[in-house]
């Protein structure tokens, strides 16, 4: 015990002098030069969109001079006289009814055999190109947005997402359609989801409120009213034909806040 | 063994919804615009000619009503697409998306007797197609314009959220003559101005009439017998009653919500504080012991709490306090001088009249002091008071020099639709009823 400030004196001393020797050392510290680096997403500065096949262009035939079988100056003219006069039905010698209930019997032709199989074919040929049963015929333009929405779900990721333009001017539309509720009580409780499903050509196909519940839980007066400007808000601001066709996948199901001002 | 399942089927469906939320867009809409609403008044229909003049009447009400809140524009009838306006079948909605109506109102007025009307209606929202409200209302035909009022309070409340504030009435002084020999008389009217009467014989200066918040009585100081006296008047049944004489100097009484108490300013050894009185026992408590003016009180629609005005810290400011009187906390901060506040009906916010390098305004603030707003400025304004929703308010206004008018003017809690209010004379010191029964 009585060794013990003397090694507690040797061992501080010690530890002193190894932080003097080791910060004795004067070393300039070399800042390196910081580079900055901005991130940004690449959809939010560029236009860059999923490449879409072009389809195969459609050989043009070179137009043909039009040629005309039945000359012009060899049709009757009106006021010709060969133009046939009209025959009263009365001097038709064979509108008789004795002749009428007598068909001649020299215009019969000859019976042919039942020939099975060019029947048969005649019917497959049908039932190659007729719509299976509750098929309904495609039209050209569904076709179209079948294609586009294939290679749109096909491309999604970077490039297919909205780019903050897109997204601005979707604000701005609803903007003009949106009647905010002002100075409502309690303007926080009265933010309001809606759910949008949109078609191809930017139509609403049908919008609802993404949170029923909380609307129908709310004890504030005014969401009620909220609520129904929201929807009405999008419904009547349509059509978003402006939204990117090739970025389909991304707008076709959204989900719009509806945030009033605190 | 069923662990491991549980947990790669746990990290099947976390990855299932990881992907839905990745997949669907999701947008914030924080800005929106603060249009009117357009909606179409069709004249109310009849299947009698003096019910029809009574149904357009009503109609002109409405549309009036509904253009002054400033929250609606009534599309004019002239350009309507359609006849199509009987009560009892769906509308063409397409005819009214024509001319952009966003809501319409279809009506009809039933002649039952020679004293007794039925008066229905029915409100569209053109939008989604769905029926918002059926109205009928009976009464006598010289209710027309109660029954108006009412629809127009029906329509407010459906397409804002709010109640409405139309069926209610404006007590007020009405002015005549010059500032040096100006006549004050106690008067009422409805709330677009129509059907004006005073209520006193204009044998002296009348001041500060206010409301009760519960009942149509109004309680308003008197100069009579050239003495200041605090007189309550039922306006029902037309009988005024003296709350007491009070030696020294009153100001500006003020009903507490439910219509029991009063709180009022005394004036005693040249300290004005602020007191309670009870309208039953006539019995007064004293809130305040400040050395400083305090005055201008108002209760909180629950009836906790009391806004004033008080100068203790200098200059006029606003403080709160609890209704006993307790715990005194000043709310405003800014620059200028802030009076006469007045705690809004709907709890949210407090209207004041502030006084900055020789000008007023009217101003409204959260109940902490925080977002204040000024609504209105002018030479000199004066004794807002709310409308029953909470939503709008009314001040005075008076003009320069000896021969200068005031008159009555209303806002928009949000600043919008600054609106003189259509007087015979000139008026002051406005007080908003309740909505009436």
């Amino acid at each position: 015990m009585k060794f013990g400030w003397p090694i507690s004196l040797i061992f501080h001393s010690l530890i002193l002098i190894s932080v003097w020797i080791s910060l004795s050392k004067k070393t300039d510290v070399e800042m390196s030069q910081a580079i900055y680096v901005e991130l940004a997403s690449i959809d939010e500065l560029t236009n860059i969109r999923a490449s879409i096949k072009k389809p195969d262009p459609i050989p043009i035939e070179p137009e043909q001079p039009m040629t005309v079988e039945n000359p012009m100056e060899n049709a009757p003219e009106e006021g010709d006289p060969e133009t046939p006069e009209r025959t009263s039905p009365e001097t038709s010698p064979n509108l008789t009814p004795e002749n009428m209930d007598q068909p001649d019997s020299t215009s019969k032709t000859e019976e042919k055999p039942f020939d099975l199989d060019s029947f048969s074919a005649v019917v497959d040929n049908t039932r190659k190109t007729q719509p299976k049963a509750g098929q309904q015929r495609t039209l050209a333009s569904e076709q179209n947005f079948i294609f586009y929405s294939s290679v749109s779900q096909a491309a999604v990721g970077a490039g297919t997402s909205l780019s903050l333009n897109e997204i601005d001017a979707l604000k701005s539309k609803m903007y003009e359609c949106w009647r905010e509720p002002v100075d409502a009580k309690n303007p926080e409780e009265l933010a309001v989801q809606v759910r949008v499903k949109m078609r191809s050509d930017g139509h609403v196909q049908s919008v609802s409120l993404n949170e029923p519940r909380k609307v129908a839980r709310s004890q504030n007066p005014h969401m009620e009213v909220a609520a129904r400007r929201a929807v009405n808000a999008v419904k009547d601001c349509g059509p978003y034909d402006f939204l990117p066709i090739e970025k389909y996948s991304s707008w076709q199901d959204m989900v719009l806040s509806f945030i009033p001002t605190v | 063994m069923n662990l491991i399942r549980l947990i790669f089927l746990t990290f099947v469906l976390a990855m299932g919804t990881f992907n839905f939320a990745h997949a669907q867009l999701r947008i914030d809409i924080t800005e929106g615009n603060l249009d009117p609403v357009p909606i179409a008044v069709v004249d109310f229909s009849s299947d009698r000619q003096d019910g029809q003049a009574l149904g357009v009447e009503i109609s002109e009400i409405i549309r009036a009503d509904l253009e002054r809140s400033g929250l609606f524009v009534s599309i004019s009838p002239d350009k309507f697409q359609t006849t199509q306006t009987d009560l009892n079948y769906k509308p063409t909605f397409a005819d009214w998306r024509v001319i952009k109506a966003e809501a319409l109102l279809l009506g009809r007025v039933v002649i039952e007797s020679p004293t007794r009307i039925r008066v229905e209606a029915r409100l569209w929202d053109i939008s989604s197609g769905e029926e918002l409200a059926g109205i009928v209302f009976g009464t006598t035909p010289n209710q027309e314009r109660r029954v108006a009022h009412k629809i127009s309070d029906a329509i407010y409340e459906k397409l804002t959220g709010e109640t409405g504030y139309f069926d209610s009435r404006i007590v007020f002084v009405s002015e005549s003559g010059s500032k040096i020999e100006r006549e004050k008389r106690l008067a009422i009217m409805d709330q677009d101005g129509a059907n004006m009467m005073y209520l006193d014989t204009g044998r002296g200066m009348v001041l500060t009439p206010r409301f009760s918040p519960s009942s149509q009585r109004i309680t308003y100081l008197s100069y009579e017998s050239g003495k200041g006296h605090i007189y309550v008047y039922d306006i029902e049944t037309g009988r005024r009653e003296l709350l007491g004489n009070f030696p020294d100097m009153t100001f500006a009484p003020r009903f507490s919500p439910d219509g029991q108490s009063m709180i009022l300013s005394l004036m005693r050894k040249g300290n004005s504080d602020l007191y309670a009185m009870d309208l039953s026992s006539r019995s007064t408590k004293r809130l305040t012991t400040s050395p400083a003016i305090d005055v201008s009180g108002s209760y909180s629609p629950d009836g906790e709490k009391i806004v004033f005005n008080s100068d203790r810290g200098g200059t006029p400011q606003l403080y709160v306090m609890n209704a006993d009187g307790s715990s005194a906390k000043r709310i405003s901060f800014g620059k200028g001088r802030y009076n006469s506040p007045v705690w809004s009906p709907r709890g949210d916010k407090i209207a004041f009249v502030k006084s900055r390098d020789g000008k007023f305004s009217i101003g409204v603030m959260n109940i902490d002091g925080s977002g204040e707003r000024i609504l209105a400025e002018s030479y000199m304004y004066d004794v807002p008071t709310w409308s029953p929703n909470g939503r709008v308010i009314m001040f005075y206004q008076e003009t320069r020099g000896e021969y200068g008018t005031s008159s009555l003017w209303s806002v928009d809690l949000t600043g919008r639709n600054l609106r003189k209010v259509s007087t015979p004379l000139g008026a002051s010191d406005p007080a908003w009823s309740p909505l009436l029964p």
